[in-house]
């Protein structure tokens, strides 16, 4: 029916032109320089072996369960280490019950994660992102 | 040479003819990128783990179809996971009762403060109309190759192409209407 409609003259006032079109994308003239991607590719290639080492299947969904199950530990422990340690001390000043913690990597099947951390504004709340490098 | 041959070249082990593939489409595929995701930063990302992807899955490739055609659609699936997955995001964190994900998120470390592209006719289309849409106004490409692209019927891929100019068509008439 769309298609239909679109070649019907009455109509074609209400869909924008191939030039309107053209003009409202971004054509690869408008993009500029490119990034040379050879060199991020042959590095991870080189790192993570041939094409016979990738792994699919029921597998792979396994190893995402288990990073996902791997990053709910790591919130757990953030959201929940301060208040225990708020609870701990109830006299202490609040400079002296500000947590640090560091985490130096994450790994998701032995292999290093990419890891995004949030922070939200009110509360010093925390969350860590962390997703299978492809 | 063709993109045929360098994919023969390359699955015989002779690396120099994927970077030459590469080189050959770095700009096609930054294009597709940033018209999905309506993001430069993370049309760049998507399109270094889609190149990567394309070489992994090489072998799976058929040899009758157009290479181009072939990683289009791949890197296009690539961008719409990408999309999928910081939805899932933005929804695990409406669970902690944000209203608003998008002002309590921070931009991850690696984004640069580079918005020099307008996408202000993009962003109200959803990522499969924003396909549907640049491939044929950029490529020329039909809706039966829009289709193949997207994975779909090539119906469904008319009512994407038909919906993104409704709305383009509505958008351009409301800044009309505005005036300067």
């Amino acid at each position: 029916m769309p298609d239909h409609k679109s070649r019907i003259e009455e109509y074609g006032d209400d869909l924008a032109t191939l030039d309107e079109a053209g003009r409202a994308t971004i054509s690869r003239e408008r993009l500029g320089g490119v990034k040379d991607f050879w060199p991020g590719f042959a590095v991870a290639v080189g790192k993570k072996g041939s094409k016979k080492r990738v792994r699919i299947g029921a597998r792979s969904t396994l190893q995402w369960a288990l990073g996902a199950a791997g990053l709910l530990v790591v919130i757990g422990v953030i959201v929940l280490v301060p208040k225990l340690f708020r609870r701990g001390v109830p006299t202490a000043a609040p400079e002296e019950t500000f947590v640090n913690f560091r985490i130096d990597s994450i790994k998701i099947n032995e292999e290093p994660a990419q890891a995004f951390i949030f922070q939200t504004q009110d509360q010093g709340s925390t969350f860590v992102w962390v997703e299978k490098q492809l | 040479m063709t993109d045929n041959e360098l994919v023969r070249e390359c699955l015989g082990g002779k690396m120099e003819s994927y970077r030459e593939l590469m080189d050959r489409y770095r700009g096609h595929a930054m294009a597709v990128a940033v018209n999905i995701l309506a993001n430069r930063e993370d049309a760049e990302d998507a399109c270094q783990e889609a190149f990567l992807k394309a070489y992994r899955t090489l072998g799976g490739f058929d040899a009758n179809r157009s290479y181009k055609n072939w990683f289009y659609a791949l890197l296009s699936n690539h961008c719409l996971d990408l999309i999928r997955k910081r939805t899932r995001f933005k929804g695990f964190l409406r669970r902690f009762r944000y209203e608003d994900p998008e002002a309590v998120v921070a931009p991850p470390p690696s984004s640069a403060p580079s918005e020099e592209l307008d996408f202000r006719y993009l962003r109200p289309l959803t990522p499969k109309e924003r396909t549907a849409l640049f491939l044929w106004s950029q490529e020329g490409y039909s809706t039966a190759e829009i289709a193949s692209v997207l994975g779909c019927a090539p119906n469904t891929a008319g009512v994407h192409l038909y919906r993104a100019r409704v709305k383009l068509k509505t958008l351009l008439e409301e800044e009309k209407n505005a005036g300067p």
